[in-house]
């Protein structure tokens, strides 16, 4: 499948992006901010909101929870994990990311713009922070892609949220503040549960749908 | 710097056991209100202030398990009168891969919400409690007050600006285009800009403070643009799940901050060009 833009540089550490595993490593580095950047705190919870929003997609694509629908979660039916983080266009679920005229995957220019300073600084001096958690991007998409694998999901249990009866796992992320909320049946996991990672809030699901 | 009457005014608010030096200050907390005033409040918050009352502000250490060469700070304040809670870091960290280190010289608001789960048992927090009256009063005197960037600052702006303009995430420009950057906080490393010419806001942020070198490592990584020709809805309900947006109210208040408050630059992508006298306000 021919994707909308060319590889990164040779001292890029993500999988190439017009692969699945790179597309979806992409994304993962998008959503989270390294040192210096606004909403950082740790490698540690930069590393976890990773994890956690590879769960996000994967739960949207294969663990979908009764009586829900998938098309009521991730907003599209779709078998393939590229269709559900491209949903919606530039300004969809996934913001950024979106099929171009051509039906390929593609980005915005800020996404691979913010990734190839990242890839740069990474590369300066020994590896450090930046370079880990590109790299722990790469490996968790890699792995995800080709192996099934899924990492620890400090979600999975949660049980109540909102003081309200919940499915469990996360199903969907969004800036962490209190006005980004995407409403109808998403609850915000709380700060206890881990609900907040690497600037991101996480929502789970009521466990009866109103 | 505070004005000095308004510090003894404000100083005159505190009525209760004073903050820990080693904590947070009275001209830190006028600066936290003051800056909430300016982004954040509206009328249906500060109509909730009783003026005859005590205005307390509840805050605690809340620093997270960090990077082991990682000195920063958090607190959390709490505010019930206005029902917000304001999250605060100091950064003090270093990133090797640059050679710089990014600090902040005080505690920096990094989220501000309002809240309508209020935490119940307060007994965690320190507690200052100041005249409602006196800070309402202070809030209104300062409410035009600005701050603008210095030169150097505005000529990082400016260069840092005219790369924008001409980049890949920007649309075709031709002429001299005319921006309004908004006036700095004390107490936020986030930077607004109005881009006129496109109709775009644009923020600059990090973790580190903005008039130090390091901010400049990180301009491109901590830009975020919104076309409020597409960019703008009511309500995040409309477009459930996605960080696309950004709400009229919110957009409102950046321009405002912008256009009104801001200071009005004129740039010539490719060029650099001298503000004609009178463009730029002291």
């Amino acid at each position: 499948m021919l994707l909308a833009f060319t590889a990164s540089t040779a001292l890029a550490r993500l999988p190439d992006p017009t692969t699945p595993a790179g597309y979806v490593a992409h994304l993962l580095v998008n959503e989270v901010p390294f040192p210096g950047e606004r909403g950082y705190r740790s490698e540690q919870d930069t590393a976890a909101a990773m994890e956690q929003l590879l769960h996000v997609l994967d739960r949207r694509l294969e663990r979908i929870p009764t009586p829900y629908t998938q098309q009521q979660i991730a907003a599209t039916r779709a078998n393939d994990i590229l269709d559900i983080i491209t949903v919606g266009g530039e300004k969809g679920q996934f913001d950024g990311f979106y099929r171009d005229a051509q039906g390929r995957p593609a980005m915005v220019p800020r996404v691979t713009e913010r990734i190839d300073n990242l890839n740069r600084i990474a590369s300066q001096g020994k590896p450090g922070t930046f370079a880990r958690l590109l790299t722990h991007a790469g490996d968790l998409a890699t792995a995800y892609l080709a192996e099934q694998q899924r990492p620890s999901d400090r979600h999975a249990a949660v049980s109540k949220a909102e003081r309200q009866p919940a499915t469990g796992g996360g199903y969907s992320w969004m800036t962490d503040e209190v006005r980004y909320h995407p409403g109808g049946n998403f609850l915000r996991i709380e700060d206890t549960d881990a609900g907040s990672l690497g600037g991101n809030r996480f929502f789970t699901l009521r466990k009866a749908p109103r | 710097m505070i004005a000095r009457s308004l510090l003894l005014g404000f100083t005159a608010l505190v009525l209760a056991t004073p903050v820990r030096a080693e904590t947070l200050g009275f001209d830190y907390l006028a600066l936290v209100m003051q800056h909430l005033y300016r982004w954040h409040l509206d009328e249906t918050v500060l109509i909730q202030v009783d003026p005859t009352g005590t205005l307390t502000i509840h805050h605690r250490d809340t620093t997270p398990e960090l990077d082991d060469t990682d000195r920063s700070s958090y607190r959390e304040l709490l505010i019930p009168s206005i029902r917000y809670r304001v999250l605060l870091k100091k950064a003090d960290y270093d990133v090797p891969e640059l050679g710089i280190t990014i600090t902040n010289k005080e505690y920096r608001i990094i989220k501000a919400e309002r809240v309508d789960d209020w935490l119940g048992d307060l007994s965690g927090f320190e507690q200052v409690d100041l005249d409602a009256k006196a800070m309402m009063d202070y809030l209104f005197s300062v409410r035009n007050q600005r701050t603008y960037p210095d030169e150097a600052l505005i000529e990082r702006m400016r260069r840092a600006l005219r790369e924008h303009l001409t980049g890949p995430s920007s649309p075709p420009v031709q002429g001299p285009q005319t921006v309004y950057i908004a006036p700095l906080s004390r107490v936020s490393n986030n930077l607004w800009v109005y881009w006129e010419n496109a109709g775009r806001l644009i923020r600059y942020s990090s973790d580190t403070d903005l008039d130090t070198e390091a901010f400049w490592a990180y301009e491109k990584l901590g830009v975020r643009v919104y076309d409020l020709s597409t960019d703008v809805v009511i309500s995040f309900a409309e477009a459930a799940g996605s960080n696309a947006f950004v709400t009229r109210d919110w957009a409102a208040r950046a321009l405002f901050n912008c256009v009104v408050f801001g200071q009005r630059l004129i740039i010539t992508p490719g060029e650099p060009v001298a503000v004609p006298a009178g463009e730029t306000t002291p």
